[in-house]
């Protein structure tokens, strides 16, 4: 499989969708449930990944019964498992991979990137009939809650699954989508120690406050980097910022291995995998506390959610063509339709 | 001397040079009729008639907005072709047009027009500015440089292109396997085949079973004049003879040679 | 004030050899890397251990400016092949091998596929290296010869045969090897699902090296007596089963191939696996330890250095540092004189402190002038020169108190004890990287014009923002932690704790002439916690005293260690050496971290 193309929608577009299989997550968060409540749920696959850890939280139990309600059919995993994710997928969707198209909805507003990237790379390389996938994900942003002093690293390397090994000795760029915790993109950059580094931040976010705490707490590592080095996305308009962070990709890509780090908000860490799904050479890493991390209690933005829409489709055929030549009135050379429309 | 034909076609003549540039949204008065374009009968008569009392051997262009040959790739949909865009191929076919330039579908790509013997290639540009609903692949901005030469009224052209990236400004363009490639060319109009033939006899007459790409262009300039389709099946026809380039077509080869198997 | 990240502006690992070159100073770690034996660096992160690996290629020689360099170059009698070490290679380390966890065979064998390949791509390297420095004139056709003899043994796809493109070749294995691994993970269940059909994967780096080099020399007639050193840098990122295989290795003596590693001060391998160092076998052990005065010179040089690179002449560092009154040597007889700072100092603290007072009376020193005469100059060794930094500091410190609710009053952010030369060569154990770092940002203080002294506050606070610089760094190192029924230690709450035992004691406590400023990792210490004091000791922070001798040192337990001085101005304690205390007793019982919201990165 490989990635076609992706859009960003609106909530409209896909309000009244027919999906063949819904993911959805549940844990402590209090916007887990909220896409669900507005959107048609009819013949889908409701599937729900729950979390192993603080599952004893009160908004935790109440999303457990909302979607049990609702008909999702629940799984556990651990924040940051990949192979128990693989598990899940292998037992629910034997059935499906038979399918010859999908249409698939994922929630990831409440999921780790661990998660979303292995039901990703789940289809992008199990064996299956599956000509034609399309993944729509959806976001739920939440209201704006203090930062809290952040908890020590559990954790801090490549998304499993989105790394590389490779066989050059380019040095290292690391491009990194800041969170507002205090100085955790430093700390990356301290310890990965790459040749250059670049950030992201969103601004302006649904709050300002937001970006105001992005600043402060990162102000060394902005003052370090310079502005030539810092770029600011609108978290809603992923065009804006998949222009901004593909374009540097590739500008980067020749002389450097790049290590994409989203720390901050995830339509940002979407992003950044699909670019790395798309350029494999790009690795994803993540920054975690595990399950020491802080708790947010993350209530829903009550405006529509962010939706990106990812089509992929299973490589192409071979080659046929024929020869022209004009002086020996030979047919006229033109290359089959399908290779005319490449698999972007 | 330039010349309006009428309100909607006009002649720029310079010494080697003629442009002739079509206005194909001249009827879009109403909202239903903005949806294509069109060069209209009576306009083509006149083209037909201007060219045959200036049959000569200068360089001929065409710009135009709208696309003549279908465009649908990546959904770009088929309803605003040029209506009658057939006719003006043949008459360009027929006058040996260089080259057709045209834009609206924001999408660059290089091919030849259909045609039994001589056939013009046609270049849609892409876009300068607009931007793209897409992402991850949404196309890119793209500027063209074009170099024409054309000698006893044969042509050969070289493009080279630049893209606009957000964060760095202006760039040789990427020649991914699904982007516009930096360098290509339109012009060659001989077989595929006897190109790899030549190939392979350069590559057998060096002293290694490789040369530098710039040692292998001077020996075999054709190669330049190639559309990105026919760089594609040249370096298919290639792999086939154990021939690669690296990097491969149509990126920018630095060398070019037969693969050793042991 | 912004100061630079710590650590990327002077990393040689981002710099091609001919970028190391440049700057390259000569030192004695180096002559005994260039020995025609296996050499093992060991060191902390930042130590130099790169740069001198890197300083064996050809290209680096080639372009090092420097009048050792033409001897230098005809001494070394082997070709270097130098290998990073990627951070990817091992699939088995605990990050991310979840992913092939339910494979463990396939596991070791993509991580000995990720190694070979790597040792090939910079094997090549350095073929071309040789081409192009040594053999002269190569002919095109003897790289063809190699290189197809390359595609053949080490099974690549077909290519075109010249080194650049089996470089390609080697690339285009890993994407495929990518590709198998996802889509094994996917699709198999366990090892037995896993079909391996490409024979690349059987491949053993050391004799495919080895029938490499013999069909190179015969293609090129070059020398056959000169051998060739594989240099595996950063081997505490390495796989194990690479860091088991290489120590062992060193124990034989092969005819064509050295080894030259390098990894942190304390050896991850089981202590059976590794050879005795001997005729064989060097160790360097890149820190200070023991009374060795190398680094002090090393530093030296490196400051004299960077003043030439900005002032483009040649510039006393005491000029534009300073001397510090309690590590100069300078003027040592009338410090302690009559009106000599020290003097001073002493007398002051004496008015104030009983335990001086006791201390002078007893060893029959004046405490109102505390000068040595004839009969009695064995004091100032045996006494004043020991009881010296401890007298400035608790005079510096004398009103650093904390208040009832555990505030510090009257604290100073940026210590003036920490200024001048001396204070500079010492603070960074002989790290070449902290200290070009922090010359750089002192310097960023300067004149270019005017040649004149940098204010001690300037400096001071260079010291200080550098210390917590590095402080941060430990914080963020991943997993270096252990929690423990709701309690989290980290290793920087370790070290901090570890800091103000001893500031308590030395600087705050009873006046001891042999305080405590080393500690010994006792039986006490749960092996959680060596585990993080390993990471501990690769990045610098805790310093090993008493390394075993001409020997490698597997276990930090019952070793010696001090806290790096680069933590002296955050801790405030002075940068001596002093006696040892179990570590145990420097840590208390009560928690770490009392809350979780008051943990700050």
């Amino acid at each position: 499989m490989k990635l076609k193309n992706a859009f960003q929608l609106d909530f409209s577009q896909i309000k009244n969708e027919k999906f063949d299989l819904i993911f959805a997550a549940s844990g402590y968060e209090k916007r887990c449930t909220q896409l669900f409540e507005k959107i048609n749920l009819k013949g889908a696959k409701k599937i729900l990944i729950a979390f192993k850890e603080k599952d004893t939280e009160t908004q935790r139990i109440e999303n457990d019964k909302k979607f049990k309600k609702l008909g999702f059919e629940s799984f556990t995993a651990k924040e940051g498992s990949y192979v128990e994710i693989i598990d899940i997928l292998n037992k629910v969707l034997e059935d499906i991979l038979t399918k010859k198209q999908l249409n698939v909805l994922v929630d990831y507003s409440c999921m780790t990137k661990v998660w979303y990237a292995t039901i990703i790379n789940y289809f992008l390389n199990k064996d299956s009939n599956i000509q034609n996938i399309n993944i729509t994900f959806s976001y739920t942003p939440s209201v704006f809650a203090e930062p809290q002093d952040p908890m020590p690293n559990k954790y801090m390397g490549p998304i499993p699954g989105i790394y590389t090994i490779s066989a050059s000795n380019k040095p290292t760029a690391l491009i990194m989508g800041l969170g507002y915790e205090k100085d955790r993109g430093k700390g990356l950059m301290e310890y990965l120690d790459p040749k250059t580094t670049f950030a992201f931040y969103t601004n302006p976010a649904l709050d300002q406050k937001y970006v105001t705490a992005v600043e402060k707490n990162n102000s060394q590592l902005l003052s370090i980097l310079g502005k030539s080095n810092v770029f600011k996305y609108p978290l809603g308009d992923l065009r804006t910022t998949d222009s901004l962070l593909t374009s540097l990709c590739l500008s980067l890509r020749n002389k450097y291995k790049i290590v994409l780090a989203p720390l901050g908000p995830k339509p940002f860490a979407l992003m950044s995998i699909l670019l790395s799904i798309k350029f494999p050479e790009i690795d994803v890493w993540r920054v975690s506390a595990g399950d020491s991390g802080n708790t947010y209690p993350r209530s829903p933005y009550l405006g529509d959610p962010i939706i990106c829409k990812v089509c992929f489709e299973r490589a192409s055929i071979p080659l046929q063509f024929k020869i022209i030549n004009p002086e020996k009135k030979e047919p006229v050379f033109m290359m089959p339709k399908k290779v005319l429309e490449p698999v972007l | 001397m330039s010349k309006f034909l009428g309100r909607w076609i006009y002649f720029l003549e310079q010494k080697n040079l003629r442009i002739l540039i079509i206005n194909s949204v001249y009827f879009h008065r109403r909202e239903n009729l903005a949806g294509y374009g069109k060069i209209g009968k009576g306009q083509l008569e006149s083209i037909e008639q201007y060219l045959s009392n200036h049959n000569d051997d200068k360089i001929k262009i065409v710009l135009c907005h709208h696309h003549i040959l279908p465009h649908e790739r990546l959904n770009l949909g088929a309803e605003d072709l040029m209506v009658n865009g057939n006719e003006l191929i043949d008459i360009l076919n027929r006058y040996f047009f260089d080259l057709v330039i045209h834009g609206h579908k924001h999408d660059p790509l290089l091919r030849y027009a259909p045609g039994s013997t001589f056939t013009v290639p046609v270049f849609s540009v892409g876009s300068f500015s607009a931007t793209t609903n897409t992402i991850i692949t949404g196309n890119r901005n793209h500027f063209h440089l074009i170099k024409i030469r054309k000698i006893k009224n044969i042509s050969k052209g070289n493009i080279q292109t630049w893209e606009f990236l957000p964060s760095r400004g202006w760039v040789p363009a990427d020649a991914g396997e699904n982007f516009f490639p930096v360098l290509t060319g339109f012009g060659y109009r001989g077989t595929i085949d006897t190109l790899v033939d030549k190939t392979e006899n350069i590559i057998n007459k060096s002293p290694t079973p490789f040369l530098d790409w710039k040692k292998f262009i001077q020996k075999l300039p054709d190669v330049q004049n190639l559309t990105p389709q026919g760089c594609l099946e040249f370096k298919n026809k290639l792999i086939s003879k154990n021939i690669i380039t690296h990097p491969e077509l149509p990126k920018c080869p630095i060398q070019i040679g037969r693969t050793h198997h042991p | 004030m912004s100061t630079e990240s710590f650590h990327s502006t002077f990393n040689a690992r981002h710099l091609q050899p001919e970028e190391v070159a440049e700057t390259f100073i000569h030192n004695t770690d180096y002559e005994e890397l260039i020995q025609n034996n296996h050499t093992v660096l060991l060191g902390p992160r930042g130590c130099g251990k790169t740069t001198l690996m890197k300083m064996l290629t050809l290209p680096a020689l080639n372009s090092w400016n420097d009048q050792r360099a033409k001897s230098i170059r005809q001494q070394i009698s082997f070709n270097a092949v130098y290998i990073s070490t990627d951070i990817y290679w091992n699939a088995q380390k605990d990050s991310y091998n979840k992913q092939l966890s339910k494979f463990p065979l396939y596991s070791e064998i993509v991580s000995k596929v990720a190694v070979t390949t790597n040792v090939f791509f910079s094997l090549c390297e350095s073929f071309e290296n040789v081409i192009r420095y040594q053999i002269k004139p190569s002919n095109q056709k003897q790289e063809v010869e190699l290189a197809k003899n390359l595609i053949k043994e080490w099974k690549l796809i077909p290519t075109i045969p010249n080194l650049s493109m089996v470089k390609e070749a080697l690339k285009r294995r890993t994407d495929s090897l990518n590709q198998h691994i996802q889509k094994t993970v996917f699709n198999s269940s366990m090892d037995e699902d896993i079909k391996i059909t490409d024979e690349y994967f059987y491949l053993d780096f050391h004799s495919s090296t080895e029938a490499a080099i013999f069909t190179f020399e015969r293609i090129f007639k070059s020398d056959k007596n000169c051998k060739w050193a594989l240099c595996f840098d950063e081997l505490e990122l390495a796989p194990m089963w690479l860091q088991e295989r290489l120590f062992n290795s060193l124990r034989s003596r092969d005819q064509k191939i050295l080894y030259k590693l390098s990894s942190s001060p304390i050896l991850s391998i089981s202590s059976e696996l590794a050879a005795t160092p001997g005729n064989d076998l060097k160790l360097v052990k890149m820190w200070p330890y023991g009374n060795s005065n190398k680094y002090h010179d090393f530093s030296e040089t490196i400051v004299r250095s960077l003043l030439k690179k900005k002032f483009l002449k040649n510039v006393d560092p005491e000029i534009i540092f300073g001397s510090n009154p309690i590590l100069s040597k300078m003027h040592l007889q009338s410090d302690y004189e009559k009106g000599g700072q020290t003097w001073n100092e002493i007398i002051q603290l004496a008015k104030k402190d009983s335990g001086l007072m006791r201390l002078l009376k007893k060893e029959k020193i004046d405490p109102n002038n505390p000068s040595i005469s004839a009969s009695n100059k064995v004091k100032l060794d045996t006494v004043l020169r020991k009881i010296k930094p401890i007298v400035y500091f608790k005079n510096y410190y004398r009103n650093y108190k904390e208040d009832k609710q555990g505030r510090k009053i009257r604290s100073r952010k940026s210590s003036s004890l920490f200024y001048g030369k001396e204070v500079l060569y010492k603070i960074c154990d002989g790290n070449p990287r902290w200290l070009i770092g922090i010359v750089e940002s002192i310097l960023k203080k300067a004149d270019n014009s005017s040649i004149s002294k940098i204010s001690e506050a300037s400096q001071a606070r260079v010291f200080h923002e550098t210390a917590e610089q590095f402080n941060n760094i430990i914080k963020t190192i991943p997993s270096a932690i252990v929690e423990r029924k709701n309690k989290i230690y980290t290793l920087a709450g370790i070290l901090k704790e570890i800091g103000d035992y001893f500031f308590k004691e030395i600087v705050m406590g009873e006046f001891e002439m042999d305080p405590h400023s080393t500690f010994i990792i006792d039986d006490s210490i749960t092996d959680e916690f060596i585990g993080i004091l390993e990471k501990a000791v690769y990045q610098g922070a805790i310093v090993l005293i008493n390394p075993s001798e001409n020997a490698f040192d597997f276990n930090i337990r019952k070793k010696r260690f001090r806290l790096s001085y680069l933590f002296s101005p955050l801790y405030k304690i002075p940068l001596r050496t002093y006696a040892e205390i179990p570590l145990s007793k420097t840590l208390t019982e009560k928690e770490t971290i009392p809350t979780q919201t008051k943990l700050i990165l």
